[in-house]
């Protein structure tokens, strides 16, 4: 039960950092597309 | 070195060469012509809610983000949850979290660095269902943006757009990938490669031990892992193993397909330029950086093992022998396809330096499917800039000229790569939980750890594999590090496409700089061995370097 439950926790953060890095790069895309 | 190696490094070459203008006048019409299907394109489009329209270059980028996120998250899932799902006859659990993010990132990064187990790992479906499938659209979307760039630098007068990314998406997989992965696997299957959903087989072998002959849909990957430049074994061993590369012919087609596309790719950019001389000017540069690497790497292997006084044999198979093995690492570590048939960590320091340095030049030497391409051209614009700034001229390509905008994009792409590399080797190379997984010290275990993040970045996916990489750091920095080198490298060179799309062409004058013959050919490669050297010279010489004259002093790691 203990290893499940972090696995799930770790499943969350996973998700929740490759997301992120998504996110990011989609910033990054309006940056580029700001610059002079 | 011996007449018959370099009869296959020479026979490799000239088949490649032959294939380059066939392959490369086919893509052109797939992606420059009428649609070959246009009821199968458009019931796809209607089915992914786009009527294939043009796209602005940032539009594009984000429909590209918006698929890579779906795909990872997808074979994120499916990697956690395979003892529930079928084909999985060997009852294989759940991927653990953090090596199933590394793999889903290596995956859709077109890097398929395998920090896992396959035959112990992953069940069939995650391997046909979350890999193969990567195999074939992180290819296509390599392809893609390669046209996209082509695109902004060829086109006149037809705005700002660079294509649509779903059209490219599809026709590259559907009219390129598919159908030569389709015949390429039945050929794999003649050769004696398997192709089969059967659990693994227990064997007794002549002496009488039990052995475990592991089973699997393996041709059908082999074909689009070598093709699209994946690089990623079905078995651990990879094309090391006789069930994924079992005849001196197979290793032949192998070593060919790697270079297949991306060769070929040149040639079709060459037709959109409205000039073939530019796509052979950058065919010539790959080839000389190729031939530069090939003959350094065959050259170091074919001397005898200073502490052995016996040649370097290790990691290598005999069936291949030190000619074959030497053309495989190179060929695949030029095109960022990551397959190895043999250890590249056994390679002698310098043999072993030349595939991390074909890494580290920036995967260029033909480099990834479309990767190669995109990557080679930005390249192009730092020489056509630093031959303007010789000759004191504003520097212009294909009759654009290339401003400020367009060359601080360039840096941003061209820095960003030693970046990560370099601070997470750092990084690495000075915590507990870095260097713990190294199986070497010294010079060699430094290399080891530049290797793993040089191969990331680079979406090679090959490994000096005396680094045990299942550890959670370690999968997760390499994790991010596939992702930076593949995504946040695409965005500005994307964005350097739909830059130069919307500018004026200007006809080519007495003080155009031609960029179509042997003086912008020899600038072209000067730069990037320059750019690599500078940025990565320091490193190699603690690493690789420091372990070759230390070996000549009879020091070994």
């Amino acid at each position: 039960m203990a290893h499940a439950q972090r696995g799930a926790m770790l499943d969350f953060w996973f998700v929740l950092g490759t997301v992120a890095f998504f996110a990011l790069s989609w910033a990054y895309v309006r940056y580029c597309e700001g610059m002079p | 070195m011996t007449a018959i190696g370099w009869a296959q490094i020479g026979l490799f070459f000239l088949v490649v060469l032959a294939v380059t203008r066939p392959l490369g006048a086919y893509m052109f019409r797939v992606f420059a012509g009428p649609p070959l299907l246009p009821r199968l394109e458009r019931a796809a489009f209607r089915l992914c809610g786009t009527a294939g329209e043009e796209q602005s270059w940032s539009a594009y980028t984000i429909s590209l983000l918006a698929f890579s996120l779906f795909g990872v998250l997808v074979t994120y899932a499916i990697e956690r949850l395979q003892l529930h799902l079928p084909f999985n006859p060997q009852h294989l659990s759940g991927v653990e979290p953090a090596l199933a993010f590394n793999t889903a990132a290596s995956f859709a990064t077109n890097t398929n660095w395998q920090a896992y187990t396959p035959e112990t790992t992953v069940s069939y479906l995650t391997q046909m269902a979350g890999l193969a499938w990567h195999n074939f659209t992180s290819a296509a979307a390599g392809i893609a943006v390669a046209l996209a760039l082509a695109r902004g630098f060829t086109r006149k007068g037809r705005g700002h757009t660079v294509g649509n990314f779903w059209a490219d998406l599809l026709r590259a997989t559907i009219y390129v990938l598919l159908p030569i992965s389709f015949f390429y696997a039945l050929f794999l299957v003649s050769q004696g490669v398997l192709q089969n959903l059967a659990p693994y087989k227990e064997l007794t072998t002549l002496e009488g031990v039990k052995q475990t002959l592991a089973m699997g849909p393996v041709a059908s990957q082999e074909a689009i892992k070598m093709l699209g430049t994946n690089g990623g074994g079905f078995f651990n061993a990879n094309s090391a193993h006789p069930f994924e590369n079992p005849t001196p012919l197979t290793n032949f087609v192998q070593l060919v397909s790697i270079f297949a596309i991306p060769s070929a790719l040149t040639w079709t950019y060459g037709r959109m330029a409205g000039d073939q001389r530019q796509g052979w000017a950058l065919f010539a540069a790959m080839a000389v950086l190729f031939f530069a690497g090939v003959t350094a790497t065959y050259a170091a292997e074919s001397r005898d093992n200073p502490a052995l006084h016996a040649p370097n044999l290790e990691g290598k198979e005999t069936r291949f022998g030190i000619a074959a093995s030497a053309l495989f690492a190179t060929v695949t570590t030029d095109a960022s396809c990551g397959a190895v048939n043999s250890m590249h960590d056994s390679f002698t320091p310098l043999g072993g330096l030349v595939p991390l340095a074909n890494i580290q030049l920036g995967e260029v030497i033909f480099g990834g499917v479309g990767a190669g391409l995109y990557g080679m051209l930005v390249f192009v614009l730092l020489t056509v800039f630093i031959a303007g700034l010789m000759v004191g001229r504003t520097p212009e390509y294909l009759g654009k000229k290339i401003e400020a905008r367009e060359m601080k994009l360039a840096m941003l792409y061209v820095l960003v790569f030693p970046l990560i590399i370099l601070s997470l080797a750092g990084w690495a190379a000075v915590v507990p939980y870095g260097t713990s997984s190294l199986a070497n010290a010294g010079p060699h275990g430094l290399s080891e750890i530049l290797y793993a993040f040089s191969s990331g970045a680079g979406n090679n996916g090959s490994t000096f594999a005396g680094l045990n990489a299942n550890t959670p750091f370690w999968n997760v920095a390499l994790g991010f590090d596939m992702l930076i080198g593949r995504f946040l490298m695409i965005v500005p060179a994307l964005a350097i496409a739909g830059s130069m799309a919307g500018k004026k062409v200007i006809p080519a004058g007495t003080g155009t700089f031609p960029t179509n013959g042997a003086l912008f050919v020899t600038l072209l490669i000067s730069v990037v061995v320059i750019v690599g050297a500078l940025t990565f010279f320091p490193a190699l010489s603690l690493g690789p370097l420091a372990e070759h004259f230390a070996g000549a002093a009879g020091k070994v790691f």
